[in-house]
């Protein structure tokens, strides 16, 4: 059985939608399914530049100043 | 009468169809163009204002700017990644951890603070407009009247944007974006003109509280809720974006750092002018031609605003069985009917209580944006049942108890007044502990981490909501190989 009919099995009647939108609904996640990640995930650096702006320009001022001032 | 022939690309930019990658339309610059759009307005001039009681320019742009990068750099992680991973919205994505009647219930209350946003903006372009056209005349104001036909136009215009759909949407953000940049500058070097750079750097805050700390993190936490209530307004954008980059990254430059630099425009024109709205003394200070040119991108980016937002909220409703085989000009005029309605009978009491809205937002979006960062990083490892997400059988995996997750929205619950233990956020009275951890920050860590135990307790135990789905694991693995 072929991905997409094992999706059309699975949702037939079950979106709620008007038959040519679930038909095209269908298509679209059997291929969503097959092709895995449908675009290029974050890599490894993305995480690792977000964690760096979280701690250094998000926390950072806020221990910076933490210290500065003293929590009071 | 012949039924209008379907239309594959026209039902997914405007529909509830997941976007393939070949139908996409936004690159990291497309959406970096559109987040600025949406983040600059008159709204965080009016955030600088509320800023500069408590600090002054400097310390008020690096709690702003801290408070922006912390709050987006988490609110969008699981938002944005999802809806590009998988082209889909928001609210269709929400089905994971809400379930589709629990997101009809959440949806039901972001309609109304969308709706009261997209209020606000009209009103904010109605007021531009009125400066616009009495600096030419000479005049204080063209009157409330004036304002309100002014203001009905801005949303008619915004109504007209959103159903021309995301395509017009990229093409008016490529252009006035860069120009909103340029105004933000041409703006604070007109400040600088007239007041020099010592009077803004050196510029007091106007109402601080005694404690130097407690001032510095009120403003921190004002810009935590201000980054943590963007989260309605992703998904309907990163759904069109060519990569999870595009999608994520093009918050960074719009949300925290455009938004930064519109908060820094109100410091440093409440600490000099002691009017945190350009809007009122571009003219008068800036003279009639610059004065009028920024006034018009300042009343344009209101609209850009206003547009994403309703973009936005029209693709959530379109999932909603009321909605679903309704075309999307008619899903938009009447989404807007209500705000029409409030423009016409409350616009003052609306615009004035603009803070309220902010206060209440924080409290929400909060537990939320928990719920969902929990439940898409470490319950599903950033695997969503795509099936599941359009089954509205109870069959789903995500049908959990008839279609609400209990689980989260008894976390929701619990979380909203978990804020006011530590910050009333309308009053800005504050209690002992914000001192150490402010209210945004202890509200998500709590929220996430209760809905991490009650859901490693209830939905895992029970096997409810999917979660130990073996089918999804398979799945994974067949894609893996592929």
């Amino acid at each position: 059985m072929s991905n997409y009919d094992e999706v059309n099995s699975e949702l037939y009647g079950k979106t709620g939608t008007d038959p040519e939108v679930e038909k095209e609904l269908i298509r679209r996640i059997a291929i969503i399914e097959e092709q895995g990640n449908v675009v290029p995930p974050l890599t490894k650096n993305d995480w690792i530049l977000t964690l760096i702006l979280f701690v250094v320009v998000g926390l950072g001022p806020v221990f910076y100043e933490a210290i500065k001032l003293g929590v009071q | 009468m012949a039924k209008k022939e379907f239309d594959a690309n026209q039902e997914s930019q405007f529909g509830i169809l997941p976007l393939l990658k070949e139908e996409r339309p936004y690159t990291l610059l497309d959406n970096t163009w559109i987040n600025i759009g949406l983040a600059i307005a008159t709204w965080c001039f009016l955030i600088g204002g509320s800023v500069s009681l408590f600090a002054g320019f400097k310390i008020g742009v690096l709690g702003t700017l801290a408070g922006n990068m912390a709050s987006v750099l988490v609110m969008a992680l699981a938002s944005s990644t999802s809806s590009a991973k998988y082209g889909i919205d928001l609210y269709t994505g929400a089905n994971s951890y809400l379930g589709r009647n629990g997101t009809s219930l959440l949806m039901a209350c972001i309609t109304v603070f969308q709706l009261v946003w997209n209020i606000i903006l009209s009103i904010m372009f109605g007021r531009a407009v009125d400066n616009i056209v009495s600096g030419i005349k000479g005049v204080d104001t063209m009157g409330p009247v004036f304002v309100a036909i002014m203001s009905l136009i801005g949303l008619f215009l915004i109504i007209l944007i959103v159903w021309k759909g995301p395509l017009v949407m990229k093409k008016m953000n490529a252009i006035v974006a860069p120009l909103l940049i340029v105004v933000i500058v041409m703006l604070l070097i007109m400040i600088s003109k007239n007041y020099g750079w010592h009077g803004v750097l050196d510029g007091k805050p106007i109402a601080p509280f005694d404690s130097e700390w407690v001032n510095f993190l009120i403003v921190f936490e004002l810009n935590l809720g201000a980054g943590l209530s963007w989260w309605p307004n992703m998904g309907g954008m990163g759904r069109l974006c060519k990569s999870e980059k595009a999608s994520y990254w093009a918050n960074l430059f719009g949300l925290v750092l455009a938004a930064t630099a519109g908060t820094a425009v109100g410091i440093a024109s409440a600490v000099t002018i002691g009017n945190a709205d350009p809007t009122e003394w571009m003219v008068p200070i800036g003279g009639i031609v610059l004065g009028i040119i920024s006034l018009v991108f300042v009343a344009f980016a209101n609209l850009t605003s206003g547009s994403c937002v309703t973009y936005n909220m029209c693709l959530g409703l379109k999932r909603t069985r009321w909605f679903k085989n309704k075309s999307w000009a008619f899903l938009v005029l009447i989404y807007d009917i209500p705000a029409v309605i409030g423009l016409i009978i409350w616009p003052t009491q609306i615009y004035d209580n603009f803070y309220i809205l902010l206060a209440i937002s924080c409290t929400f979006y909060c537990p939320i944006v928990a719920i969902n960062t929990v439940d898409y990083f470490f319950f599903r490892k950033q695997n969503l049942d795509i099936r599941s997400l359009f089954n509205n059988s109870a069959d789903s995996k995500y049908n959990f108890w008839n279609g609400f997750n209990w689980v989260a929205i008894v976390v929701m619950l619990i979380g909203m007044p978990f804020y006011l233990l530590f910050l009333n956020p309308a009053t800005l009275v504050y209690h002992e502990a914000f001192k150490y951890v402010t209210a945004s920050g202890a509200s998500l860590v709590f929220s996430g981490a209760l809905y991490y135990v009650l859901g490693k307790l209830i939905l895992f135990r029970k096997n409810i909501g999917g979660y130990r789905s073996k089918d999804q694991t398979i799945r994974k693995e067949e894609q893996n190989e592929y």
